[in-house]
């Protein structure tokens, strides 16, 4: 088996949260902003029902058998074969995942705090971490996440009410003014981030201890999550005006410079950026982890770990020649990404849902007519 | 148990041979930069940094030198001068530590827009600092004055804005963000706090001015810079600055002052401690109408006659003509935009946010219809909360004496 | 590398029988000859002619017809004992003729002699019984267990013609007495400290906790020391799993000699690469009390006051005994004050790398100009100047340790004057440095347990490079890096930083926090999974005023 160990439901709600930040929590804002304008916030509640709906799906996934993971169910619905293709396209995109992961805390890194360090240097002290979790194994990263939230919620929650004061409520309204449609439409790229890659829960869902209990942890994470991103989206609108949060690169950071209270609370947008350096390292490790995972089960080795070294190296090779420059890559994410992420995130678990329900069904009927 | 200590050796020893501190910078190995002047100089910029010696301000041992020290360069842009700044300037130039950010006039009124981009993307600069324009003078020439209380001088300008808008409400201070989104809006127009130089800007930068009690060159801030677009066009009066406090909200704290009866030369002075505006936009007869409503509350400061306070008659009087004092300068203020072209007020928003579809119509010729045809509706209430230390003032009793003695 | 324990233990004798045939020692296992004096030889030869072995041969009975020998080591017998209370007994009191004369009653009439042939037993009994007026006496019959008694300060009685002799009890050693613990003091609280007397250790743990079910086992450790360990818990309290794990952890210790608990904490600790410490120490026997009724299990050892505890968590090294015998909001405070003080003695250098040297801009600007004048003229980078102060400072602090007492003050002075000051006059440190550098000095101070204060001292130095390297994004993943390691971490199977992660809220009452008392109703969780109700005092509700 390799998925002996086993987290708690507290750890598993945690990171269910901290990967919802993730990335998202410093780029989110912005993009939503460039889309809808000051009713940007609007396609961050869209996008958080799209996120509960993408929760429900995979509950009732893993609702089909509670102790097979991710490839292990693909398997399991789709047979041997196919199962094992669609595996082998899954793992192909959480690599992507994860490359692009690393590549946007270096690119973050490069341009805001450390502007002459080479950006590989970053991206393998970063996976370096990473890797040092994995290696430990699942339950060291669950604890590990229950020391890191609170500073993380907490420095988040601080962001929000230090920046509070200079909140503009003009700066958002009138309400529907335009951009309506584009508010709306917003919703597909906003919910992309967090939302299309959180079937990589399913690879950890076997090792919840309670695993009736870990659905109901899965939508308190996304709501906790998604909340936090609305309130920064809606924060970042009203501190810094809906053109200026679309013009930034990292407007949540650009929101950190703004907090000065008394002239003397300022200058601390760094303690953000911590924040941002906790949950994305989350992200990275849980991707990392499903990877090895993945990696490891269709490969029939013994253990997750044996392979993540290998896959460290590759990924910091990959997020270096995957996109030339950070233009080229906002493009890849705007134009051709919501395809991928659409496919994976969304279509794939319907098919699995839809296909696991027929066979379970029938299953079902074939054992119970010989009673 | 040993394999991993040797892998842990190994990604020790790779660490240390990856990292060469890029990005590490010894403070003794930084010019701290408190202040930059861009001004036009034919048709290059020419930038002017002003560095801090720190020695001279925090050090054990005090020459003669000046605490601050400006290098300028030229170069066809503000990135290309400040790299070019490196053959001058001893050391590298930090930006984080910007207090201000004075821009020449003439550069101004050529327009500003094309500068400003590299202050907003580089890493460096910090989104806090202010922006002025010098006014009469090049930026260079005010940023070189020599001031005596503060050592460094940007950090007097940066403070002397900031307060006098706190406590004077007669300029308005700038930070980055609210200047590019007043010159992206349809809607507003930016302005920019003015610097004067009184005296004599050559004496101004060596360190006798500040060796004298009263320094002959000073710098000075009490107007504000009026933009249409990214180019200034002209220049509010303090009292037309305050108005335009008045009108955005921006008063916190300033003084006002009325006579004590029609026509008379004594005045009470109340001190505004709250000052709260609401804008409403609307369309009365196709016409473009914004009410302003200012709901303010004042102390009495100073009571120059002998008028009875403790009457609430009086009182009352006092308030309203208060209000009618605060009335008058924000028309005077309105008037003058609308000779300048310019609507600083930012009318266009309030009535985008009122009535979206009129508004785009008429988006397009804005300015237009600002000079034309917009109508405002001031209306002022002012109270009056207390009376300082003492109710009754003394006047009342001195102004009966004279009488007395008169008889 | 998995060796059973008795495979082990055979191994371990068959090397002693071998070294026992080249020095040609009599072994273990042989019994005693039947001549006396051909025991008592091969005991001193066995001894090599030790100064302290001290035989004294005489004769007991009505006609001192039997010749015996008492052997003890001189200075861990107590000699008075032996002067009033056994050979008193032994060669004026007792009439040897009694037992003779019950011997032939009881015999009925076969022998009237006490004779050296078939009733050895009897009359070994009948003197063992009426005779040695001693409270500890115990039989032995082979030369293994006679140095063990020898050894341990006790006396041996042998009696010519028998291959068998009495162990009297008479352990009288010098040792110190009950002190004051000189580390972990406190201002309120008991006062007294282990000391290096096993037995006087368990005797203040029993004083403290009068319950049967305070158990005390005790083990041999050491192939040559023969130390005495006791491992000691509360019987339905403790989780037997950990009394089970401590002892097969015992016993795999195979190991010549146990001088202090170090040597033993070292060699059953969970994890050995690691700076922190898995294994609590203390001289205060207050402290081990309130552990035992956690449901921790203490290991003493015999010569030396520090007793260990475990499974010992990361909390448990913040906390002082003294936490409990303050009122419970103090005892908060103090605590939260040493967390704090735990991430300033770890943080302060690094931070300060960090910030002057790759984020200027986080410092306020008249403190990053008063900074940068100090750091004018100052010859070395940030780092460098760091860690020679740091440096300094702990070969100050080791100098200071390790001195006689009176010179520790000379030490103090210089360490001032020279660091505090010329360094600073000299221009070879800045002085915010030296503020920076005595701020981490003080913060590693508070700690209340000296072994986490060290792994702070050598974290410290890590975390300086990497924020030399990396500035805050080094410290941060530093950061990352330590806490995994610490969650992956465990004290005798209980994850180390049990109360935070994983967290269980019922326990975080004693944890970061201490609550009063009324309100700590359960025994921390983890640690204990039996009985864990602790009690059920109600919260003090006064009486009402109003009547």
């Amino acid at each position: 088996m390799l998925h002996q160990e086993k987290i708690s439901v507290r750890q598993f709600t945690i990171l269910v949260f901290m990967y919802t930040l993730g990335t998202s929590v410093i780029y989110l804002p912005s993009l939503v902003a460039s889309y809808g304008k000051e009713n940007g916030w609007i396609s961050v509640l869209g996008s958080s029902l799209i996120g509960f709906g993408v929760v429900f799906i995979l509950n009732k996934i893993a609702q089909l058998d509670e102790k097979k993971h991710l490839f292990e169910l693909l398997e399991f619905i789709f047979g041997k074969w196919i199962g094992r293709i669609i595996s082998v396209l899954i793992l192909m995109f959480v690599i992507y995942l994860l490359a692009t992961n690393l590549r946007q805390i270096g690119d973050f890194i490069t341009t805001q705090v450390m502007v002459q360090t080479p950006i590989y240097v970053i991206m393998i002290i970063f996976i370096l971490v990473s890797l040092f979790a994995v290696k430990l194994g699942l339950e060291v990263i669950g604890r590990t996440s229950e020391i890191f939230f609170p500073y993380a919620l907490f420095s988040l929650i601080l962001l929000i009410v230090l920046v509070a004061p200079q909140a503009d409520f003009s700066n958002i309204q009138p309400l529907f003014r335009e951009n309506i449609a584009g508010a709306f439409l917003a919703v597909f790229p906003a919910s992309e981030v967090p939302y299309f890659q959180l079937f990589v829960f399913l690879a950890i869902f076997p090792s919840v201890n309670k695993p009736d209990k870990a659905k109901k942890g899965f939508y308190i994470g996304v709501a906790l999550g998604s909340f936090i991103l609305f309130i920064i989206t809606f924060m970042a609108l009203m501190v810094l005006g809906p053109d200026f949060t679309a013009r930034n690169q990292y407007p949540t950071y650009i929101l950190g410079k703004k907090i000065s209270i008394a002239e003397f609370i300022e200058r601390i947008e760094i303690l953000v950026a911590i924040a941002w350096f906790f949950s994305i390292f989350f992200k990275l490790t849980i991707n990392f982890y499903a990877l090895s995972l993945g990696v490891s089960y269709l490969l029939k080795l013994k253990s997750v770990q044996t392979l993540t070294t290998p896959i460290a190296f590759f990924v910091v090779i990959l997020g270096i020649i995957l996109f030339p420059n950070i233009i080229y890559f906002m493009d890849f994410s705007q134009f051709y990404w919501p395809f991928f992420a659409i496919t994976f995130g969304l279509f794939i678990p319907l098919l699995m849902l839809l296909i696991g329900m027929i066979k379970k069904r029938k299953q079902g009927n074939g054992s119970q007519t010989p009673s | 148990m040993v394999k991993k200590l040797k892998i842990v050796c190994v990604i020790i020893i790779f660490i240390l041979f990856l990292t060469a501190c890029w990005d590490a910078n010894e403070l003794t190995d930084l010019a701290l930069a408190t202040a930059l002047a861009i001004d036009q100089e034919d048709d290059q910029i020419k930038l002017t940094v002003q560095v801090i010696n720190p020695d001279e301000i925090a050090g054990n041992n005090f020459t003669n030198r000046t605490a601050v020290s400006t290098y300028s360069s030229t170069g066809e842009t503000v990135f290309e001068a400040l790299r070019k700044l490196t053959t001058i300037a001893p050391r590298k130039v930090y930006l984080s530590h910007i207090h201000v950010i004075v821009i020449g006039e003439a550069l101004a009124e050529a327009g500003i827009a094309r500068n400003l981009d590299f202050i907003s993307r580089d890493h460096e600069m910090r989104a806090d600092f202010h922006l002025a324009i010098a006014r009469g003078h090049t930026a260079a020439e005010a940023i070189n004055i020599l001031t005596p209380l503060e050592k460094i001088s940007a950090e007097k300008l940066a403070s002397s804005i900031e307060s006098s808008q706190q406590a004077w409400a007669k300029t308005k201070k700038v930070s980055l963000d609210v200047l590019l989104s007043s010159i992206s809006s349809k809607g507003k127009e930016a302005v920019l706090t003015g610097v004067d130089i009184i005296g004599d800007p050559n004496q101004g930068n060596k360190l006798d001015n500040v060796e004298a009690v009263h320094s002959p060159t000073f710098v000075k801030v009490d107007t504000v810079g009026v933009f249409k677009n990214d180019q200034l066009v002209g220049w509010l009066s303090g009292d037309d600055s305050k108005g335009l406090n008045y009108v955005i909200n921006e008063v916190e704290s300033t003084v006002e002052e009325t006579a004590c009866e029609e026509g008379d030369d004594k005045k009470v002075v109340a001190e505004v401690i709250k000052s709260n505006t609401k804008m409403e936009g609307k369309f009365k007869n196709d016409t473009p109408t914004v009410a302003i409503d200012i709901k303010t509350e004042a102390n009495i400061g100073d009571v120059e006659c002998g008028i009875d306070i403790t009457d609430p008659s009086n009182f009352e009087k006092i308030e309203k003509q208060l209000g009618k004092e605060i009335e008058q300068l924000i028309k005077d203020s309105i008037d003058q935009a609308k000779e300048l072209e310019s609507d600083i007020f930012g009318f266009g928003e309030v009535i985008s946010r009122s009535n979206y579809k009129r508004w785009k119509e008429i988006e397009g010729r804005w300015s237009d219809v600002f000079v034309q045809q917009l109508q405002t509706e001031v209306n002022v209430d002012v109270t009056l909360r207390r009376t300082g230390t003492v109710t009754q003032s003394f006047q009342k009793e001195i102004e009966e004496k004279k009488k007395k003695d008169e008889q | 590398m998995k060796h059973n324990f008795s495979y082990l233990l055979n191994k371990w004798r068959q090397k002693k029988k071998k070294s026992a045939a080249v020095n040609n020692i009599p072994s273990d296992q042989t019994t005693l000859e039947k001549k006396l004096q051909d025991t008592v030889h091969s005991v001193r030869s066995s001894l090599g002619e030790s100064s302290d072995f001290v035989v004294r041969n005489f004769k007991v009975g009505n006609n001192q017809t039997i010749k015996a020998a008492l052997l003890y080591m001189d200075g861990l017998a107590d000699k008075s004992f032996i002067q009033n209370f056994i050979m008193e007994t032994l060669m004026v009191d007792t009439e040897l003729e009694e037992i003779s004369g019950k011997d032939i009653s009881n015999d009925s009439g076969q022998s009237t002699s006490v004779s050296v042939s078939g009733k050895q037993g009897d009359f070994f009994k009948q003197f063992k019984d009426r005779i040695v007026a001693n409270s500890e006496v115990s039989e032995i019959n082979s030369y293994e267990s006679l140095f063990q008694y020898l050894l341990a300060g006790d006396s041996i009685l042998l009696l010519d013609g028998y291959v068998k002799g009495f162990a009297i009890g008479s352990k009288g050693y010098e040792s110190r007495g009950v002190q004051e613990p000189s580390s972990q003091t406190v201002v309120r609280g008991p006062k007294d400290g282990f000391s290096e007397v096993l037995r006087t250790n368990t005797s203040l743990i029993r004083r403290r906790i009068k319950d049967p079910n305070l158990w005390v086992e005790n083990k041999v450790i050491g192939k040559k020391t023969n130390t005495d360990v006791a491992i000691c818990y509360i019987n339905g309290v403790v989780n037997e799993k950990v009394v089970q794990e401590v002892k097969q952890r015992l016993d795999k210790v195979d190991i010549d000699a146990i001088l202090e608990s170090g040597y033993i904490e070292e060699t059953i600790q969970d994890e050995t690469f690691t700076p922190f410490p898995t294994i609590y120490n203390t001289e205060r026997p207050d402290t081990i009390c309130a552990g035992l009724l956690e449901g921790r299990v203490a290991i003493m050892v015999d010569g030396t006051p520090f007793v260990l505890l475990v499974p010992a968590l990361f909390v448990h090294f913040f906390q002082s005994s003294e936490d409990y015998y303050q009122r419970s909001d103090v005892g908060t405070l103090v605590r939260l004050l040493r967390y704090l003080c735990f991430f300033l003695a770890l943080l302060t250098p690094a931070s300060y790398i960090a910030l002057t040297t790759f984020h200027q801009e986080m410092i306020p600007t008249q403190l990053l100009v008063s900074l940068a004048a100090q750091r004018e003229g100052v010859p070395f980078p940030a780092y460098v100047e760091a860690l020679l102060m740091e440096i300094t400072f702990e070969i100050l602090r080791e100098a200071g340790t390790r001195m006689p007492r009176a010179v520790g003050n000379a030490i103090s002075i210089v360490g001032a004057l020279v660091l505090g000051q010329a360094a600073v006059e000299a221009g070879i440190v800045s002085s915010a440095m030296v503020i920076v550098v005595s701020l981490t000095a003080i913060s590693s101070f508070v700690s209340p347990t000296f072994n986490m204060a060290i792994s702070v001292r050598i974290l410290r130095f890590g975390f300086m490079t990497l924020a030399a390297m990396f500035g805050l994004v080094g410290i941060i993943l530093g950061l990352i890096v330590m806490v995994l390691h610490l969650t992956s971490l465990r004290s005798f199977g209980i994850p180390y930083l049990a109360p935070m992660g994983p967290f269980i809220p019922s326990d975080q009452k004693d944890a970061l926090v201490r609550m009063p008392f009324w309100n700590l109703r359960n025994r921390p969780k983890l640690i204990n999974q039996t009985d864990l109700e602790r009690e059920d005092t109600p919260s003090p509700k006064p009486p009402s005023t109003k009547q």
